[in-house]
């Protein structure tokens, strides 16, 4: 059984003197525990919205979420509080997911907090999540605010407290986008850790598919609300079959191509 | 104008921005020269200064929080370093536009695009009819006619981003500054975009000045590309030679890391430790707490930029020191 499956899902936004817009058609993908697909798609794709469904942010007009087989848009809010916590997002903006009036070691407690509410030690736990995303040394950034860390370290501390709940899955939307390409070589070999360490699986949606072909074990390529191909990442660099698929590899603009 | 002159030349540009509490020497060194029809790039990561070049170089730098203090900047051989905001505003557009990352933040969103576009040519091609022009400009950027009558809203990034280039080329530049303009836009979409400025810049021999944090993006467009880092220019030359045969340690970590190829690791080749902090000036090179393979003169003083190759240029003392046959201080 896969961990955690997007099935059939559909979802249409109204809009204002048109018919509705269509954001997603029909997508299915599944994860299995410990694996990283990646959903590529240009602007509008629909990647987002998928990315909002998993995280039940948005309920979809018909299809269905499964958690370990079970359905998580059924559920009581009450038991879903419980099992999101092995479901965490982590963001394209760090800046704007945090809390500027709280400094590190705050936000990071009360995400360890929901976790599990009576810590014994929730600043040593804290500690050890700021180590293990390379905020070192981790004393130094605990009464830090978001503004006083660089984007690259903003977005690790967005992982770190994605951590802090031990997820099984973490779903990240563009992450890396927007990020100097130093930092996003930081950033990818901390998922590459996390991948090795803890085996969390990763849902990672992203429009580069330099990002994808780097991470992925599978590849999930959306356009128009609809996945147009799907496979394993090789296959699909190597060999992509659908049209649009050859064209987002078509306009991919490496530093080696002959100039 | 002698048809041989650079359009634009900053050198040894230093400048600063002055907060209420703090000053940025966001240029702390920079040197550019862009030639008549040349296509020439600056790559860098943010804050390495290369925006800040590209407002130097229009006039459009903030009044009173900044300041030159040392360096030049010419336009087509005249010294503008101390030019008014009026007589910047007779170089705007003509010899030198300028286009955007954002074009939703440049365009007026309650004018329609066709007056937007108007607007530039009346300013600029005073006595042409205005209609025909602007037909043909919104022609050049492949927009169809009927985009003159929508609002900027009604249109993608990527029109948007058409919008952007017809309005610059409505004042017949001869440099078009391109800061950061595909950044926001679809890789697709991207794509046609850098097509379009390609074939316009060899159909009006206009010379394109392109800024982006995106090193495939300079390799496709540009003929000579300039590395900055912390407001220094640290390498710079032909394009290829940059990128295949890089000099600067920095240059290196930034290709390898553009690649994203897994190393024997299994991890992808990062740059350690963070950007230095712009609020002094480098005495030293501003590469050194990061570098791996610095050498007993990083340590003392400043490198200056420094020829290796034919037209090749790099700021830093060990490649200085690996290849000293090459300026002719005798054989290694």
């Amino acid at each position: 059984m896969a961990l955690f499956e997007l099935m059939q899902i559909s979802k249409s936004f109204r809009q204002r003197g048109a018919a509705p817009f269509q954001a997603l058609a029909d997508v299915s993908v599944h994860i299995d525990a410990g694996e990283c697909v990646a959903i590529v798609g240009e602007s509008g794709s629909g990647k987002s919205t998928l990315a909002r469904v998993a995280l039940r942010l948005l309920d979809p007009d018909c299809g269905d979420v499964l958690l370990d087989g079970e359905s998580i848009l059924g559920m009581s809010e009450e038991k879903w509080n419980r099992l999101r916590l092995t479901v965490q997002p982590v963001f394209q903006d760090p800046s704007s997911a945090f809390n500027p009036r709280r400094t590190v070691q705050s936000s990071l407690e009360q995400a360890i907090g929901q976790c599990v509410p009576k810590e014994p030690a929730p600043r040593e736990r804290a500690l050890e999540l700021l180590s293990s995303v390379e905020l070192r040394p981790a004393e130094d950034f605990l009464q830090r605010y978001p503004h006083q860390l660089s984007g690259g370290q903003r977005q690790r501390l967005g992982i770190a407290r994605a951590l802090a709940t031990r997820p099984r899955l973490i779903v990240a939307d563009e992450p890396l986008s927007g990020a100097d390409v130093s930092i996003r070589a930081q950033v990818l070999n901390l998922l590459l850790d996390l991948r090795e360490r803890q085996n969390i699986a990763i849902l990672m949606i992203t429009h580069d598919m330099l990002v994808a072909r780097a991470l992925a074990d599978r590849v999930v390529v959306m356009h128009r609300g609809r996945v147009v191909e799907q496979g394993r990442t090789r296959d699909i660099m190597d060999a992509p079959q659908d049209p649009y698929t050859q064209r987002l590899l078509n306009a991919v603009l490496s530093v080696d191509a002959d100039i | 104008m002698n048809r041989n002159e650079n359009v634009l030349e900053i050198r040894d540009l230093h400048l600063v921005y002055t907060g209420r509490q703090r000053v940025v020497h966001a240029i702390q060194d920079a040197t550019v020269v862009v030639g008549r029809g040349e296509a020439v790039g600056i790559a860098g990561e943010s804050g390495s200064g290369k925006s800040s070049l590209a407002r130097a170089a229009m006039g459009l730098l903030p009044p009173k929080v900044s300041a030159i203090v040392s360096g030049r900047i010419l336009v087509e051989g005249a010294d503008v370093t101390t030019y008014t905001q009026r007589r910047w505003q007779s170089l705007r557009g003509n010899p030198i536009a300028i286009v955007f990352q954002d074009p939703l933040s440049f365009l007026n969103p309650v004018v329609r695009i066709g007056e937007q576009v108007a607007e530039s040519v009346r300013q600029h091609d005073p006595g042409v009819s205005v209609a025909p022009r602007v037909r043909d400009l919104l022609n050049m950027v492949q927009l169809p006619e009927s985009a003159a009558q929508r609002y900027p809203h009604e249109l993608s990034g990527g029109m948007r981003q058409r919008v952007m280039m017809a309005i610059a080329l409505g004042c017949r530049p001869r440099l078009l500054i391109a800061d950061e303009p595909t950044t926001a836009l679809d890789v697709t979409t991207q794509a046609e975009i850098l097509k379009l400025l390609a074939e316009l810049r060899a159909e009006l021999d206009m010379s394109l000045l392109l800024i982006s944090h995106d090193l495939g993006v300079l390799r496709s467009s540009c003929d000579r590309t300039y590395i900055m880092y912390a407001g220094h220019t640290i390498e710079s030359g032909a394009t290829v030679d940059v990128l295949r045969c890089s000099l600067h340690p920095y240059t290196k970590g930034l290709v390898d890391a553009s690649r994203m190829v897994l190393n024997a690791q299994n991890r992808f080749s990062a740059i350690g430790g963070d950007v230095p902090t712009l609020s002094k000036r480098h005495g030293l090179c501003p590469f050194l707490p990061r570098c791996a393979c610095s050498i007993a003169e990083c340590q003392d003083r400043m490198p200056r930029l420094d020829e290796q190759a034919a037209g090749h240029m790099v700021r830093c003392w060990q490649a200085q020191a690996r290849h000293p046959a090459e300026k002719g201080h005798g054989a290694v």
